[in-house]
Order: structure tokens, then C-alpha cells, then sequence
């Protein structure tokens, strides 16, 4: 069992805490599973199914945004270039220099230019990039500091500044827990968009004055900003465990201010995972990373959280990379780490699209699911999002017309 | 020498099925070195989530009481088990089978049980285990088969589960079978609608499991066994009428449906008096 505490990517179809607790209580009723999951739990003579009912969201203020030239999917829409080295990991540990040549392989054939001028085709110079890593798994199956050592090498190499340079996730905590520290990486920013108190969470402790003033607001919520928001027309419970990890309760998940105010371009830097019977890949990491009050979401939304939130502009335009770290995969037990599914894969993934990405690594974890004999259930709801994004023309997702490299 | 005596009256007060159990953690000294880390820590049903966010809904929906845990430590690694007490033993069962694959039981333990090097999973009465090896060391296994004996000992033996009795056994494939309490585990089966499609209530079983069906290809059988046929009349009419879009009925008659699903195989259900019988996945109609 993994340690506890908050999980930024929780299952698919997980409900609410407090409010499973809640119906799971008077389990006996099937109002209140069904009410769980979303449809009419009582018996009908109807004999057409009919499709659930879609809460309300603002994606389309965010689609009314005319795009610009950097916007998903991005250059390259579609490509994927996957590139293995047995050699990556070493007794469990990341080999840098194999890392860093991997790393360089993956952007020239993504590009079809050699290291150094791909550099401009994602980047200025006076760019602040921030580099979302995923630090849940910490040690198992976290972004690899080596892989974020290599992309900071070739920002640097660009002409970057390191303090231009932020490594970031939404917990703060976590970041820690993953290894990200500044004395790690001297001179690069890292930056956690809250906090949340791991002890009052886990009930070790009663004391809430590490995380909520004394005028009843979080701690952390002066790093949202309120003008940047996803609404969707559901809200979270109003208590305390709830804000203590949510910061906000409403209908409004806001963008963190260091997305909307600082970063003008982002690096995505997603792990190789299962969530479920879908992934917690690379839209999973923004869609449930780049914003606040995501609890609310998963029941009536699900996967299309990943898809919204990144046809946001503080995304779409700004994200201009995403690199798998599947040194070590999982595929099974997924979000929480599970050492007994990981494995070692030795592979990293390039992309400009994270659509066409996570559908790539979608039918591969799927692959390797059925390899190791676990049940898959490879009904298309686990990736209608990644459909639905390209109905929006955020991404790629039919295999037939995505491009994978291998390397 | 310390002892830790856990699980007393709570189960009395939570489920009648379930008698009160005591069992006591394994002391320092287990195994000569080892001693606990830290005091056990108890997680009732409103808290479990504070230890498995993520993965704890469908621990309830199978019929989650408690959990404990205890880490263990010595010079040579760090030890945890973690003792769930669910509300019967096909509960424990249930929620057993979602947790292994290719089941590989250690020698040493004296109960069902699959493991690795990382993690050894076991099952026995009301109780589910785990004992877990944060570094991974081969050499732990010992000493972990030790600590899950420690506390598996102490519970007796229940009788087999006849919930697998309403799979039949022609055709079945090995180490296929499963159980299902509700959308959460079914889910991980197959997605036949939203919600609690099959109007399991949170309390009736189903069972699935794989079958030869040629020599390259198998389906799926799924059965619930309800109260009585009413309630198994209307659990097959409530999927019937939501069941999933993709599933497209091209033959109904009474008690029964046939359909071809989102990857165009073929599916039949049927009422069969207190059951619902599903076959999933068929290349053909049989």
C-alpha cells in the first residue's frame, strides 16, 4: 500500500469521499449507487437507453479563444516517437547519461531537426517554462529527476535562464516527497501551486493553522486566480477535510496564478500509469494538475476534465511538449503506486499532441494488461475523451492517423 | 515485549455475520530483530480513504469494516501489514480476487495467499492481508511469510464459498474467477450501463469468470444469484432498459436478450428464475 494522503489522479468514476461514504452508508438503496454513478437507478419500462445527462461546463469561453501558432496539438499533431534503451535504469536507478541521449533522440526525430534547433521551434529565449512533473508515486513511479535534469540541460543550452526554469506541481508536499528541491536543482524554481496538511488529512492531527487563516480561507488561496477558471456545474462538500485539499469548495476550479501570470510555455512531464481501466497519463496530469477543487469533478465528468481543461488557453497555448517518463511503468493498481504492477520499461514518449499520446499509450498499457492477465475492459468510454478532444481539434485520437516513431 | 490487541468488540457492533474476532499483532520480537515502528494506526469505513485514496470505494462497496496497520522495522528493512476485516468471508474473498492476477501463493503461509518479493496478499475468513516489503528485498520473504502467519493463524478457517458453485465448470479457464458487488468491481469487467445496472443493492454477489470457447477464442459468463426471482426480474429488466448505448440488442424475447457490443461480439442475457446469466464476448451465438 502506497503511503496516504491526497492522490491528484484518482480513479475513474471515483466518487466524492464524503459523498460515497455517504450513499455507500444506506448501501441498501439503489438510489444511492445509482445516483453514484450517474443514472436512474429505479426500474423502468423504457427500453432505450439513453445517454446520461452532461453537466454544464464554460469550455466553450475557453474555445471561443482564437488560437495561436503554438496551440494543441501543437506542431506535430498526431506524432508520437517512442524511444527504448535497455539501458536506462540500472539496478532501479536512472543511468543520466543514457537519459539524456534518449532525451535527445526523442526531440530530433520529433522534430526532424538536430537537438539544438529544435530549441527554437518550442522556445524564446525570454521564456519562463515550467516543467509539470508527476510526483505521486514518489520513488516508484514519479517523474525521474534525471529526465527533468536532461530537458533543464537543453532549455539552459537554449539560452534559457535557470531561474526562468520552474519545476512545479499542484502539492507542494509532494513535490518534496518526489526528490523536486531546490538544492537539488540549484537555481531552478519549484513550486507547488498549495499546500495541504498531510497530518490534520490523515486525522494525526487537529491543529489546522498550517493550512486555514484564522478568517476561515486556505492558506493557498491567494496562488489562484480567480479571473481563470473552469466551471462546471457541481461543487464539493463544504467541510474543512475537503478545503484542507481542495483550497475552494464552489463550482470554480481556478488555474494556478503560476500558469496564468508567470509561464509562457509549459513542458508536460507525465509518468506511465493506469488509472483504472483508462491512464493517468499525459492530459490526466494537466487536467487535474493545473487547477484547484477537482474532487467535484470526477463523478460528473470524468476523463473529460482532461480534455476541458486543457482547451483553456493558459494551456492550449502554452504547452508546447509533453514527455513521458515510462523508465518504469504500471499497469495495474493505478493512480496510487502499486510496486507489485510496475515494471521496468526503459522508455520515454515525445509528443507535441497529448491526445495522440495518451491514446499511443493507452493501447499499449492495455497490451501489457492482457500480457500480465488482468481483466481489461476496453469499452470506448475509457478514451472518448481523447475522441472528444479531436472533435474540438485539441488533439489526435485515432490511431489510424497518429504516426508512432520508434527509436 | 509488546502486544497489541485489536479488532475486539467492533465487530460485534458492525455486522452480525461477522463475529467479534480478536487477533493481536505480532510483538517486537516476531522474528528475532524486528521490532514495530511507530503504533499501529485503525481505519474505520469513514476513514479509509485516508489510507487508500483512489482505490478505496471499491474495498466499501464489497463490505469494508476496519483496516489496521502496522509498520515493523529492523536493521535489515522495513515491514508493514495491513489487516482488512470485511463484513464475511466472501466479502474478504471479493475483494481478494480484485487484488491478484496470476495468483502465486509463498510456501510458509498458511492460508490462500499470492505474492512477490514486494507484496504478499492473503486471504483467510473474514480478513484480508497484506504484508508489505518497502525494499523489495528477496530476502524479506521469510520474515514476511512470518508476520502474515503471525495474525492468519489466529483466524479460523470458513467454509468454502458456494458463490463459484453457479459457474459451470465445462470450459472454465483456470484462475479466471471473480466476484462483483456492485458498479466498482463490475466495472472492471465489463460496462454493460452506469451505475448499479444490475440492482445489486450493495449486498448481492456476482460472480464471473472466463471460458474456452474455441480453441483461440473465450467469452466471458457472468451470474448474479438474487433473493428471489422478483428482484432477479427486475435487475434484468432495469439493464435491459439502461444498459449501456453500446450495447445494440438484435434479438429479444421473453426472459431474454441477445446483442453485439462495441466491438461487435455478441452477448446474451437471460433471466433464469433468482439469477441473471450474461455471456459476453462471443464470437458467435452459440
Amino acid at each position: 500500500m502506497s503511503k496516504s494522503g491526497y492522490r491528484s489522479m484518482e480513479s475513474l468514476s471515483q466518487v466524492n469521499r464524503r459523498e460515497f461514504l455517504r450513499l455507500s452508508g444506506a448501501v441498501s438503496s439503489a438510489a444511492g449507487l445509482g445516483l453514484a454513478l450517474g443514472r436512474p437507478p429505479l426500474f423502468s419500462q423504457e427500453k432505450q437507453a439513453t445517454p446520461p445527462v452532461r453537466i454544464k461546463t464554460n469550455v466553450d469561453d475557453a474555445l471561443a479563444v482564437p488560437r495561436t501558432k503554438h496551440s494543441l496539438p501543437g506542431l506535430f499533431p498526431g506524432k508520437v516517437v517512442q524511444v527504448h534503451d535497455p539501458g536506462a535504469m540500472v539496478q532501479d536507478k536512472p543511468v543520466a547519461q543514457v537519459v539524456s541521449a534518449m532525451f535527445e533522440k526523442g526531440i530530433a526525430n520529433l522534430t526532424g531537426k538536430n537537438f539544438a534547433d529544435s530549441f527554437p521551434l518550442f522556445f524564446e529565449k525570454s521564456d519562463v517554462v515550467g516543467i509539470k512533473v508527476n510526483p505521486v508515486g514518489a520513488g516508484l513511479i514519479s517523474t525521474r529527476l534525471e529526465v527533468v535534469d536532461a530537458i533543464i540541460a537543453w532549455l539552459v543550452a537554449g539560452g534559457i535562464r535557470r531561474e526562468n526554469i520552474i519545476i512545479w506541481d499542484r502539492f507542494d508536499y509532494m513535490l518534496k516527497d518526489a526528490g523536486f528541491t531546490k538544492e537539488r536543482f540549484p537555481g531552478i524554481g519549484v513550486e507547488g501551486l498549495q499546500t495541504m496538511d498531510e497530518a490534520v488529512a490523515e486525522g494525526k492531527a487537529k491543529d489546522d493553522s498550517r493550512w486555514l487563516t484564522p478568517d476561515g480561507h486556505h492558506v493557498s488561496e491567494g496562488n489562484f486566480d480567480r479571473e481563470v477558471y473552469y466551471w462546471a456545474d457541481a461543487e464539493g462538500p463544504k467541510d474543512k477535510p475537503y478545503l484542507n485539499q481542495h483550497v475552494f469548495n464552489g463550482k470554480y476550479s481556478y488555474f494556478g496564478k503560476l500558469l496564468t501570470k508567470k509561464l509562457t510555455k509549459i513542458v508536460n512531464v507525465p509518468v506511465f500509469k493506469n488509472t483504472g481501466n483508462g491512464v493517468s497519463i499525459a492530459t490526466k496530469n494537466l487536467g487535474y494538475g493545473a487547477i484547484c477543487n477537482t474532487n467535484r469533478l470526477h463523478r460528473p465528468l470524468f476523463f473529460d476534465v482532461c480534455t476541458e481543461v486543457l482547451a483553456f488557453p493558459v494551456i492550449r497555448d502554452k504547452l508546447v511538449l509533453n514527455i513521458v517518463d515510462g523508465l518504469r511503468g504500471q499497469y495495474d493498481g493505478g493512480p496510487e503506486p502499486a510496486a507489485q504492477f510496475s515494471y521496468l520499461y526503459n522508455t520515454l514518449f515525445f509528443a507535441t499532441d497529448p491526445f495522440a499520446l495518451d491514446m499511443t499509450c493507452h493501447n499499449l498499457l492495455v497490451a501489457k494488461r492482457k500480457e500480465m492477465n488482468v481483466k481489461v475492459n476496453e469499452h470506448p468510454r475509457f478514451t472518448e475523451y481523447l475522441r472528444y478532444a479531436e472533435r474540438l481539434g485539441l488533439g489526435v485520437a485515432d490511431p489510424k492517423r497518429i504516426m508512432v516513431v520508434t527509436v | 515485549m509488546t502486544q497489541r490487541v485489536f479488532l475486539i468488540a467492533l465487530a460485534a457492533l458492525c455486522s452480525a455475520a461477522a463475529p467479534a474476532q480478536e487477533l493481536t499483532l505480532p510483538a517486537d520480537g516476531f522474528v528475532e530483530g524486528w521490532v514495530c515502528s511507530g503504533p499501529s494506526r485503525d481505519f474505520s469505513r469513514d476513514e479509509l480513504f485516508n489510507h487508500i485514496d483512489g482505490g478505496a470505494e471499491i474495498f466499501l462497496e464489497f463490505g469494508f469494516e476496519h483496516l489496521t496497520v502496522q509498520r515493523f522495522k529492523s536493521g535489515r528493512g522495513e515491514l508493514a501489514i495491513e489487516v482488512y476485516r470485511m463484513e464475511s468471508p466472501d466479502a474478504a474473498l471479493g475483494i481478494y480476487l480484485t487484488r491478484i492476477r496470476t495468483e502465486a501463493p509463498l510456501t510458509g503461509i498458511r492460508a490462500r495467499n499470492s505474492g512477490d518479493r514486494l507484496q504478499v496478499t492473503a486471504v483467510k475468513g473474514n480478513y484480508l492481508l497484506l504484508a508489505n516489503n518497502f525494499a523489495g528485498s528477496e530476502q524479506l520473504l521469510p520474515v514476511m511469510a512470518d508476520l502474515a502467519s503471525a495474525v492468519l493463524d489466529q483466524i479460523p478457517e470458513s467454509p468454502p464459498t458456494k458463490l463459484f458453485d453457479l459457474l459451470p465448470g465445462e470450459g472454465l479457464i483456470a484462475g479466471s474467477r471473480c466476484m462483483f458487488r456492485g458498479p466498482y468491481g463490475l466495472q472492471r469487467i465489463f460496462t454493460l450501463g452506469d451505475g448499479d445496472i444490475l440492482l445489486q443493492k450493495g449486498k448481492t454477489f456476482g460472480v464471473a469468470a472466463e471460458y474456452a470457447e474455441t480453441d483461440s477464442t473465450k467469452f466471458t459468463r457472468i451470474i448474479v444469484s438474487y433473493p428471489d426471482s422478483a428482484s432477479a426480474s427486475q435487475a434484468y429488466q432495469h439493464l435491459l432498459a439502461y444498459r449501456d448505448p453500446t450495447i445494440r440488442v438484435t434479438e429479444e424475447k421473453a426472459g431474454e436478450f441477445r446483442f453485439k457490443d462495441f466491438q461487435g461480439k455478441s452477448g446474451i442475457a437471460a433471466l433464469r428464475g433468482n439469477t441473471v446469466n450474461l455471456r459476453l464476448r462471443l464470437s458467435r451465438i452459440p
